[in-house]
């Protein structure tokens, strides 16, 4: 530490710094430095360096709608009063305890990596539902495109006919593509075992017939199309397009579950969700790479064990059933597979025997995909209510999930309203997961 | 709250406290700058006021206040002054603004003392009044730029005017990155740039798949910007800087604390966070106080240089008021990667081996799970990419025109992922034979599903750093693994749902990298997947439940 005083410091002036300081001093010079904050030139952008190599190349992404209870499922607190009767099984992952209530799943938890400190603000379905999807607060101004929207938008196709993002059993609540052009948005599916539904031509008209008619409706369109190049006409054209592109696709069958062995289409499960799972095995197979599968029935505020046990059966054998299943296809190596919902239950149980809403601490899942597995990232304290190391944010979780498969996540798009958004807003991925 | 009334009470003792241990009484003193210095300020502008009562009510006299507020203020100045020459010993300032914050204050407070002399004068004779007002407007200008100065001088450059519109100046809201980019252009001429994007123009994964501007739409078109702190770096793995040639060095054995590091450090570092500052409370001049870290906390964390701010800080934007150093170029992209290797590799101060190891290189306690820290372990692929040629552009539109898909897997985008299980017309020979010509580009080549035959796999031979390799559910057969032989470099095979059996596959014994392969549904046999187990021992053989 230097002892010098002020007065030595003085001494140190030479006359040099003499006349600088005065001149700053008393000449106004000073006043140059406000103008520096001011922009002189905004130069080119930088463009942005590609994307790290991908771990995954497709994404299942299973959503638990209506909030699914951590501490009933993948993040049990054995000994702790707020448990209730749920008992805690030995997994294949080494110290990662689940609920007695997803049997099959515990030998598969090596694959696994289950995210307990997710934490965020939005204890109410529609809200949350919106920021686990789209990473960003629900607002009256703005639809903010949902992940798997963002996912086409940015990596394009790799199946040149069949859509690149497809939400089965996905309610109206889905923020679909959001501000994005509609050609992203999901293609709905209600019932998977039903398949793609209107996708042949009908009796009586044959493929040259329909041709032409195609061809009639562009050539009436094309004026207008010209005229008004904008998102909603280009939407309606587009939609046209992807649809007859889809009944043409030679990978339509993708769609057709009855391909499917008996014997394998009971082990997802008869229900749903189970199949479900399989048609996305099914697609991402065929290189669609993002695929949305919801279950619902988890809003248990009354019941809460019963009504658990139940949803965890059904996702515990669609889940065990499609780890496994993707793992013997060597398709697990690349495709990440995610379980999702909008927050966990409270660790004090209610009057009905249920558990509410509550988001400050709930889990989720990460598999395959370039993520090791066999851990569990972060943990809520001893009652199951907060996050007690390494909180994850909603945004965080998403952009693990844009990391893995290499996306620009930081890349800023610009909404037609004229405001910067990105994949995750400002999400950091969990890169130790990979 | 009690002590600092005490303090305050006590105020005039801490001066003999000063006398008699000079540098702490300074310091202490010092603290009290920001407390004192608004007083002259207010009683400045307070003389203004009145003074521009008197104008306007077009008194004859000067209001009887100016002269007390005046002395007051320029009082007030002058130990302003005092105390702010006192802060300054404590050296936390960088010098150059702290010379336009110093020589502003000490000219108000000479501005003052004119100004009572002024008054007096005026006083006296009215016709001097409009050079009274004069310096007296003069000085409240002075005041303002002074207190920008010293604003400046606290909280940063840019910090009045960062959340200003930004055609105000205001800084541009940032997207959240997972580690700070590296500077948006290196300083020194580097003989490959490896960020440049890949040439492949109609490609439709990445940047090319965003829908074109249209000409006359209403709303702003979807168009993709660069965010201002260029956030590809952000997510790039550490082994993606390896593959910059100056950074060559590192990668070879990997950075060494006294040969790579000290060296960067004692040049551009501990000028500020040294011996005679320690800007933020960091030294950063000896292994030990580089582990204390700074008043923030530490400032490295081995294995995870994008938590680590020893690297975050020095990879900013050249433009980033946060950039260090906060003076002069910003580091040189190979120093960065330096730095960015070396804390991935551990932060250690000695090399293994070396006789300090056992102290040095033990790494601070972090709250992060070991084997949860840090980004993706280190693969050959991008140190693969180094020595390839790009590939040619021609032929990747050519297989982009027919349906396939080509991916960049490296950061140079010479190693590629191709994708040929969509092609518009049913795979043939002649799909494959395209490969050729980039053939020691791809790396992974996915024909699942497709129509590949036996006799056009002879078309892989010339992939030579293939390593992953996609046939399930075709009729690839015993006859067609006879072609794999060659592919050395080999590590995921997958042959699910094929008609290949027991008698072919032993062809596969020799490619001794494989590290998963995937025989479900095909015709092998549990004791032929048993033998070729045996020949390769570290492979994962998945045969199914």
């Amino acid at each position: 530490m230097s002892r010098r005083t002020a007065c030595h410091r003085l001494d140190d002036l030479s006359r040099r710094d003499l006349l600088v300081g005065g001149a700053k001093a008393l000449l106004g010079v000073g006043m140059l430095n406000l103008f520096g904050a001011l922009p002189v030139f905004a130069g080119d952008p930088e463009p942005a360096a590609p994307a790290p190599r991908p771990t995954a190349k497709n994404v299942i992404y299973l959503y638990m709608a209506g909030g699914m209870s951590h501490l009933d499922t993948f993040d049990p607190k054995p000994g702790s009063e707020t448990q209730g009767p749920t008992k805690a099984i030995a997994t294949s992952a080494d110290g990662v305890q689940i609920s007695e209530y997803l049997p099959k799943l515990a030998p598969l938890m090596k694959h696994v990596v289950v995210v307990r400190s997710l934490t965020s603000t939005q204890g109410a379905h529609e809200p949350g539902n919106y920021l686990m999807h789209t990473s960003y607060a629900q607002r009256g101004t703005i639809r903010h495109p949902a992940l798997g929207a963002w996912v086409s938008f940015l990596s394009g196709r790799i199946n040149g006919t069949l859509p690149g993002n497809v939400a089965i059993g996905a309610g109206s609540q889905h923020p679909g593509a959001g501000f994005l052009e509609s050609r992203f948005s999901p293609l709905p599916l209600g019932n998977a075992a039903a398949g793609l539904q209107h996708s042949t031509l009908p009796a009586g008209i044959d493929q040259e017939r329909f041709d032409r008619r195609m061809e009639l409706r562009k050539r009436l369109d094309a004026g207008f199309d010209a005229r008004f190049d904008q998102r909603q006409v280009r939407a309606y054209r587009d939609l046209y397009d992807e649809a007859v592109q889809l009944m043409g696709s030679k990978d339509l069958a993708a769609f057709d579950l009855s391909k499917e062995s008996e014997n394998l289409r009971d082990a997802y499960g008869e229900h749903d969700f189970g199949q479900g799972c399989l048609l996305a095995r099914r697609l991402i197979e065929h290189d669609v790479r993002f695929v949305e599968v919801q279950l619902g029935g988890w809003d248990t505020h009354d019941d809460n064990f019963d009504r658990v046990q139940t949803q965890a059966g059904i996702l515990d054998t669609a889940l065990a059933t499609l780890l496994a299943d993707l793992s013997a296809r060597g398709l697990l190596d690349e495709t990440l597979v995610v379980v999702a919902t909008e927050f966990g239950r409270s660790p004090v149980i209610n009057g009905n025997k249920g558990r509410d809403h509550h988001p400050k601490a709930f889990s989720g899942l990460l598999a395959g995909g370039g993520i090791r597995g066999g851990r569990a990232w972060g943990a809520t304290d001893e009652r199951g209510h907060a996050p007690a190391s390494d909180p994850v944010q909603i945004p965080d979780f998403n952009a693990t999930i844009g990391y893995a498969l290499g996306l620009p996540i930081d890349k800023v798009v610009v909404a037609p309203n004229g405001r910067p958004f990105t994949l995750a807003d400002k999400g950091v991925p969990l890169a130790g997961l990979f | 709250m009690p002590r600092a009334v005490r303090i305050l009470a006590l105020l005039p003792l801490a001066a003999l406290a000063a006398a008699a241990e000079p540098s702490r009484g300074l310091e202490f003193l010092g603290r009290f700058h920001p407390v004192v210095v608004h007083l002259p300020i207010g009683l400045l502008i307070a003389v203004a006021l009145v003074e521009a009562r008197t104008w306007w009510q077009g008194a004859r006299q000067p209001d009887p206040a100016r002269g007390v507020l005046l002395v007051a203020a320029t009082v007030g100045a002058v130990v302003a002054v005092g105390l702010g020459l006192a802060l300054a010993q404590g050296g936390e300032y960088d010098p150059d603004q702290l010379g336009w914050h110093q020589w502003l204050g000490i000219a108000v407070a000479v501005a003052g003392g004119w100004l009572i002399a002024l008054h007096h004068l005026e006083w006296r004779h009215h016709r001097l009044r409009p050079l009274f007002r004069l310096a007296l407007a003069g000085s409240v200008v002075l005041l303002g730029v002074t207190g920008h100065a010293g604003g400046t001088l606290t909280h940063g450059p840019g910090y009045l005017t960062r959340y200003a519109p930004t055609w105000l100046g205001g800084v541009p809201p940032r997207p959240a990155l997972l580690a700070p980019p590296a500077p948006t252009a290196p300083t020194e001429p580097s003989p490959a740039p490896a960020v440049e994007p890949p040439s492949m123009a109609p490609e439709p994964v990445g940047e090319v798949t965003m829908p074109s501007p249209p000409a006359n739409d209403d709303p702003p078109p979807l168009r993709p910007v660069v965010p201002p702190r260029d956030p590809g770096r952000a997510t790039t793995p550490p082994e993606a800087m390896m593959d910059e040639p100056m950074a060559a060095p590192a990668a070879a054995g990997g950075p060494d604390f006294a040969r790579d590091i000290a060296p960067i450090l004692a040049a551009r570092c501990t000028e500020c966070h040294g011996d005679t500052k320690q800007k933020g409370g960091l030294r950063l001049d000896s292994p030990a106080a580089i582990r204390t870290g700074s008043k923030k906390g530490a400032v490295l964390v081995p294995g995870a240089p994008e938590r680590s701010s020893l690297f975050t800080s020095v990879a900013l934007p050249a433009d980033d008021p946060d950039i260090m150093p906060a003076r002069g170029e910003p580091l040189s992209a190979a120093q960065i990667a330096l730095i960015k290797a070396w804390i991935s590799a551990g932060a250690l101060f000695a090399a293994p081996g070396n006789s300090e190891a056992p102290t040095q290189a033990k790494p601070p306690p972090t709250t992060a799970k070991p084997a949860a820290s840090g980004p993706p372990p280190a693969t050959a692929y991008d140190q693969l990419a180094t020595g390839l040629a790009k590939p040619d552009s021609g032929t990747i539109e050519a297989i982009t025109a027919g349906g396939g898909v080509v991916t960049p897997l490296s950061r140079n985008g010479a190693l590629l992922e191709v994708n040929l299980a969509h092609t518009r017309a049913p795979l043939t020979a002649n799909h494959l034979q395209q490969l050729a010509r980039i053939g020691s580009n791809i790396a992974w080549l996915d024909l699942a599903g497709s129509t590949v035959g036996d006799g056009m796999l002879a078309q892989l031979k010339a992939l030579p750093n293939l390593r992953r390799l996609h046939l399930e559910r075709t009729a690839i057969g015993d006859s067609g693994l006879v072609h794999l032989t060659g592919l050395k470099a080999l590590e995921y095979l997958n042959l699910v749902g094929t008609k290949v059996s027991d008698a072919g596959l032993y062809r596969l014994h020799g490619l001794d990298r494989l590290e998963r392969v995937y025989l479900w549904q095909s015709q092998v046999t549990a004791a032929g997947a048993k033998k070729l187990q045996a020949a390769l021992p570290k492979a994962q053989i998945n045969f199914g439940q």
